[in-house]
């Protein structure tokens, strides 16, 4: 039992990458991916590690089953159950608006019917206290509802969200129960375990959305399972989750919108990874495909994590994530012109399928990667490591009318539309140092995905990065990712202490609770061993509503912890708004606790070093200093470590292309991840 | 245009907006009160040496039509010779240049090597500012002196250093000091970091760079703005619409406008409003020309470049002394929040003729402005609160109008109820839509909502500003009215809901301040519906069905109004065919006059083509 495998289902590949833990040997795969049944894909690119599958020990997938579930809006018949007088806060939402001035603005509809709604008669206030009982009579009328309601539709999940559950879940746990007892074949979701923190429309929303894709989540496992028996794989296997940890199969299809962005996280993961194998520890990690880039940030070698986030507008998800920015720029992206001239690419996409107008299959509109084959970053013929041909003529084709709208040659069209996406993503990475404080030149871009190492050094040189890491096989980063991924769970609870009346021994215990809650949960998911524990409380000055979190020690919390960590927030303050307010009274807002399972981390395989590379060839490229020149085409494996070599040249591998300009010099270090330095 | 073509352009462009989302951010973040941190209702922007926006964020568009203006009477009354680098200044006179009281602004000059580079600025909403009623919202005002502290442009900080006295003095003067101090604090710190952000630019592409780049940007959207107004057919177009009263007394009051578009420039002209009135409903000259600046932005490609370039096509007449231009000492509060959403409707209107497709029906029309004051039972503190709620918009060409949401000059959300109950004394008994509240049409009205408060402390003080509680939001093109608001009181013990006008002796059951309301009575606010737009009786009779199947439509309403007769049988609804052509008929026979075809309906599978930068995954707001 040798191989540790990571498998990664997205939109258009489905990603295998395996390590034999003996050797650190990698085996890496890709096929097609089956959205009708995403478990034939994983079967299929199981089927691809041959002789190796009865050698396999753990199997770890990152999913975007239940996110797309969502994105597509296919997934269950959700009856909403809540407190009564409140069943149109998901359609009442927060009443603001996506675009300001465009009157032709369409506010998004939830995920559930407003007839699938149904009020209950009960109340809890803002202490945890019951106003209004779930008294037997209020019980009965809802039975009398519910029973009618679910013989005459097919409802097939429910989401129970009632007023102030965070702090008393006692009415969700009744309705559940009934529920549980009389439809057993029901999916049933509750905001107090799905997500406890307060405001009830986000509540509302996650406990939607985890309701909506449980049928579909519990499908894909099941379907899965039957896949692993007929390969006779008996290996033990996990899901990985949205906060980049792992979990048992049987807990993801309890709680899917904890696997909502589990395929993003991976990426982020695995960047992390390679970021600090080639000793760096501030990082951003890129993750451009087809049609997104996915913008991570890891800090003092810990990725950021989000409390929500949101899959469209209207549609927040309070669930624990890794941090990541989305934004619609990819080897698919289109390239068109605004009214007022301006050349644009993207958010549209020419996605898997027709895909970009070189691949041949009918795409008819110029996409980046058309753009890059023009300028000559692109080789027609090693696609896909050679797999797949690209038509150049055909790159042309789409690329002269922009050209010609512009007023410019299909050459300087093509740069423009690399410099425009390459102006998006770098903006997107801008706006999530901003949001930190923190100046991209003391971080390192980690580059990854089909298209990610084509725009790395470009993009880091928009921002003066000055160091870009382009990891092993960058096509198959996020499988990697989940490969390599530990237990992680995240408690959080919401509390409002403030410090003038705060009673530090409640506090002390509450979180010994929580971190007890925490250890248990991932003992659960699949962890044995000795967990890391981290604990943080979100503060803020009394009358904010924003909170900077502040990490506390694993100590028993006492008055000189309490005031350190006071300290410690008024610094983090300061540091982002200029001020700080002595004086004021701190708000605790939320509690939280992060129980980590290390997983055992793979050793690599040492590239060999010494000898002086050949170029496979020199092709004629478009460099934006000099114009077309004919650079050294190198491939990938024949580099060996610790041989620095100057830009301009491309990288040829099989799943990507790196392009290094003039000005940066590049290196393949003893693990085999490529480091381009300017 | 050599080192500027339309990518470098671009580039410079996202760089500036850049810099205000980041303001945008610290404000959000570290702000006191509520009104900024889950209302966002504020502004950030980059102004040239001459006080000509740059690059602004879009949270609350009533302001940045503004902003150029009040920090331009700001320079001017000042001097630029008593500016110096470190100075912080404060405004938010109405008379001065100002929008009402509460919205102050506040901006920094940016010298780089010694010489003025520009300004950074940001304008908000301040809670709590002093005057007659708790959260300076005096709905029954009649003067300026009852809505709060004026503030003309003075400083907060010179070189860098507070003065102490100017914040004494403020802090003296409104009711919740330390929200006022929070919020102070967490406009000037944006201001910071944007003073920082725009130096790094600045050292990364040159003074000049950033300032030929700036004044091509603007031209580039004057360009676009103008060739957007090309599309509009010449003409003069006009329409006139009423508030119901100011609060002080019980008469109505005429807006009017004319809209003129000659080739590339149009003129809004709001000659025949009436003179200004007692109560607080008088809009100043700034908010005047937001509301222009809004509706004119709102009928062009959203995604121009919005900077005062794009206000150049644009001129405006708002003749002194009326109530689209309050001279002093008129009362001007809800000018802002109120009469602000009307006139951009109004604008809408007008041009209704000319731009079919662009335009839509009327919207609900009023904020809905609703204020608490008192000791809260818990800590013993005063606290006051301002809140508004959502209402339907009208239809359009292409959509149903939206339900519950903020109106057309703001994009401010909802206090969560879970935020509201731990802060304030009132129990929320029902938060819903309002359903039949939208105005029949081929694109329905959006709904309106409806929220029930229960009072849970000993005494709770209450003021309201609301309006259309006669007048609705029209229909267009044969859509029919959307609903009316309203707000209305039960007393513990009363068996009646009754408005405030009649339970307590004021002039105006929409507008009044200081009404002591006691433990266990209940306050129902209702808030307007939106328009239909379009011949109901060419909706789409499965829409209806589907309407009436969630609820947005009564059985009833389906026949009177749209005549389609469904049934319901076997538990299922059903639309009864035959009968749904007989009852169309019928209808149409029993009109007047035919509502005519018009021939820009859009056809079949047509879109709206609007494209947007899509940005999914984010982390929101609230974060």
């Amino acid at each position: 039992m040798k191989y540790r495998v990571g498998i990664d289902t997205g939109g258009t590949f489905t990603d295998l990458v395996a390590i034999n833990r003996d050797t650190g040997q990698l085996l890496v795969a890709k096929e097609r991916s089956t959205p009708e049944r995403p478990s034939d894909a994983v079967g299929k690119v199981l089927q691809k590690m041959n002789k190796h599958i009865p050698e396999i020990y753990f199997v770890i997938l990152g999913t975007t089953i239940a996110t797309n579930a969502l994105i597509q809006r296919r997934g269950a018949n959700v009856a909403y159950i809540t407190t009564k007088g409140f069943e149109d806060i998901p359609f009442i939402q927060r009443l603001d608006k996506e675009e300001v001035y465009n009157l032709q603005w369409q506010k998004p509809k939830p995920l559930i019917k407003r007839a699938n709604c149904f009020g209950v008669d009960e109340r809890i206030g803002y202490k945890g206290q019951i106003i209004k009982s779930l008294d037997q009579i209020a019980l009965e009328k809802f039975k009398r509802i519910i029973d009618k309601h679910f013989k005459e539709d097919n409802l097939d999940s429910v989401a129970i969200c009632l007023l102030f559950s965070y702090l008393n879940n006692t009415h969700e746990q009744k309705l559940q129960k009934y529920l549980e007892k009389n439809y057993p074949s029901l999916s049933i979701s509750t905001s107090h375990a799905v997500c406890p923190m307060w405001r009830e429309f986000e509540r509302s929303s996650t406990t939607i959305a985890d309701a909506f894709v449980k049928p579909v989540t519990i499908e894909y496992v099941k379907s899965l399972k039957e896949e692993f028996s007929n390969m006779k794989i008996e290996a033990p296997w996990c899901v990985m989750k949205s906060n980049g940890g792992s979990m048992f199969p049987e807990v993801a299809a309890k709680e899917p919108v904890q696997t909502l962005l589990s395929g993003l996280a991976g990426g982020v993961i695995g960047g992390r990874y390679f970021g600090k194998l080639a000793g760096d520890k501030n990082l951003f990690t890129l993750d451009m495909g087809g049609t997104s880039c996915d913008v991570g940030i890891v800090e003092n070698g810990q990725q950021s994590y989000a409390s929500e986030f949101q899959l469209g507008f209207g549609l927040p998800i309070s669930v624990p994530c890794v941090e990541i920015s989305t934004i619609g720029a990819g080897g698919g992206s289109i390239g068109w012109i605004d009214k007022g001239g301006f050349l644009r690419v993207g958010p549209f996409s020419a996605g898997a399928s027709p895909g970009p107008a070189s691949y041949g299959q009918g795409g008819n509109e110029p996409t980046v990667t058309d753009a890059n084959l023009i300028l000559g970053y692109l080789n027609p013929s090693y696609f896909l490591g050679g797999s797949m041909l690209l038509f150049k003529e055909k790159a042309y084709e789409v690329m002269e009318p922009l050209a010609k709208k512009l007023g410019v040659s299909t050459l300087e069209a093509a740069e423009g539309m690399r410099r425009v996406v390459n102006e998006n993503m770098s903006n997107a990475l801008r706006l999530v140092a901003v949001k930190r404080g923190i100046d991209p030149k003391d971080f390192a871009l980690v580059a990854f995905g089909g298209a990610g190492p084509l725009h790395a050094v470009a993009i880091a040189e928009v921002l003066g990065i000055p160091r870009i890491i382009i990891p092993l096989h960058p096509g198959h980063c996020s499988a990697f990712g989940a490969l390599i991924s530990d237990w992680r769970v995240d408690r959080v609870l919401t509390r409002l202490y403030r410090s003038d009346m705060l009673d530090v021994k409640l506090l002390n215990k509450e979180f010994m609770r929580l971190t007890a809650e925490a250890i248990e949960e991932l003992s659960q998911e699949g962890f044995s061993g000795e967990p890391a524990v981290l604990r943080s409380i979100d503060m803020r000055y009394q009358g904010q509503n924003y909170e900077h979190e502040v990490i506390v020690s694993n100590n028993a919390i006492d008055e000189n912890e309490i005031e350190t960590a006071f300290d410690k927030f008024a610094e983090l303050y300061e540091a982002f708004s200029g001020f700080s307010h002595p004086n004021a009274v701190i708000e605790l807002v939320n509690l939280r606790v992060t129980a980590i399972g290390d997983s055992d981390k793979p050793k690599l395989k040492k590239v060999k070093k010494g000898y002086s590379p050949e170029p496979v060839e020199k092709r004629s490229v478009f460099l934006s200093q000099g114009g077309y020149i004919d650079v050294p085409i190198y491939r990938r494996i024949d580099l060996p470590s610790n041989s620095p070599l100057h830009g301009p040249a491309v990288i040829e591998e099989v799943a990507s292309t790196t392009v290094v300009p003039k000005g940066y010099t590049f290196n393949v270090d003893e693990n085999g991840i490529l480091i381009i330095s300017s | 245009m050599s080192k500027f073509d339309t990518v470098a352009l671009l580039t410079l462009h996202n760089r500036l907006v850049n810099i205000c989302e980041e303001m945008a951010l610290v404000m959000m973040k570290t702000a006191y009160s509520t009104i900024f941190s889950e209302g966002l209702d504020f502004c950030c922007v980059i102004l040239n040496k001459d006080a000509e926006i740059i690059a602004e964020t879009e949270y609350t568009p009533s302001m940045i039509g503004a902003i150029t203006h009040t920090a331009k009477w700001t320079i001017e009354e000042m001097g630029m010779d008593n500016i110096a680098p470190g100075d912080v200044i404060i405004h938010n006179d109405s008379y001065r240049g100002g929008c009402h009281l509460p919205e102050h602004m506040i901006m920094k000059p940016v010298f780089l090597d010694g010489e003025l580079f520009g300004f950074v600025g940001n304008m908000g909403h301040v809670a709590e500012i002093g005057g007659k009623a708790p959260g300076s919202f005096a709905a029954d005002a009649t003067d300026i002196y009852q809505e709060g502290l004026r503030l003309p442009p003075i400083k907060l900080m010179e070189k860098g250093e507070y003065v102490k006295d100017v914040w004494k003095m403020i802090m003296t003067n409104h009711r919740t000091p330390y929200n006022t101090w929070g919020d102070f604090h967490a406009m000037i710190g944006s201001l910071q970091v944007a003073e920082k952000r725009l130096a790094g630019l600045v050292e990364r592409y040159g003074r000049e760079y950033i300032e030929e780049g700036s004044r091509l940007l603007m031209d580039y959207s004057a360009r676009r703005l103008r060739a957007e107004i090309e599309e509009i057919p010449d003409g003069t177009y006009h329409a006139i619409n009423w508030l119901e009263d100011d609060g002080v007394s019980a008469e109505m009051i005429q807006i009017e406008v004319t809209v003129t578009v000659r080739g590339d420039e149009v003129i809004v002209d709001f000659t025949g409003s009436s003179p200004q009135v007692k109560g607080p409903i008088n809009c100043t000259w700034v908010v005047s020309a937001s509301v222009v600046y809004i509706a004119i932005l709102s009928l062009t490609d959203p995604y121009i470049p919005r900077n005062s370039g794009a206000f150049r096509p644009i001129k405006i007449i708002a003749p002194p002394g009326t109530v689209v231009n309050v001279q002093h000492p008129g009362p001007c509060v809800a000018g802002n929040t109120d009469s602000q959403i009307k006139l951009i409707d109004l604008i809408l209107s007008a041009l209704s003729q000319a731009i079919p497709r662009k335009i839509t029906a009327g919207s609900g029309g009023s904020s809905s402005n609703f204020l608490i004051g008192g000791v809260h039972p818990d800590t013993g503190q005063y606290y006051s609160n301002y809140s508004f709620d959502g209402q339907g918009t009208g239809g359009t060409a292409f959509k149903d109008g939206n339900d519950a949401e903020i109106p057309r000059h703001g994009n401010c959300r909802n206090s969560p109820i879970e935020v509201f109950e731990g802060r304030y004394s009132l129990l929320t008994l029902e938060y819903k839509l309002v359903n039949d509240s939208g105005g029949p049409g081929r694109n329905r009205g959006g709904l309106g909502i409806s929220r029930i408060y229960e009072v849970t402390a000993p005494e709770v003080t209450i003021s309201a500003l609301f309006d259309r509680f006669k007048i609705k939001p029209w229909g267009l093109f044969g859509g029919k009215e959307g609903t009316n608001s309203s707000l209305t009181i039960k007393k513990k013990g009363d068996n009646r809901w009754r408005t405030f006008a009649e339970v307590y002796g004021r002039p105006s059951a929409s507008k009044f301040t200081n009404a002591v309301v006691t433990k266990g009575d209940l306050i129902h606010i209702v808030t307007p519906g939106g328009g239909g737009f379009g011949d109901p009786l060419d909706r789409n009779p499965e829409l209806v069905l589907e309407d009436v199947k969630e609820g947005y439509v009564s059985l009833e309403s389906a026949k009177r109004d749209y005549g389609v007769v469904i049934v319901k049988t076997n538990k299922m609804y059903q639309i009864n065919q035959e009968a749904t052509r007989a009852e169309r008929e019928r209808l149409r026979a029993a009109r007047p006059e035919p509502i005519p075809l018009y021939d820009w309906w859009p056809k079949e599978g047509e879109s709206i083509n609007v494209v947007r930068e899509q940005l999914i995954g984010r982390r929101s707001r609230s974060g």
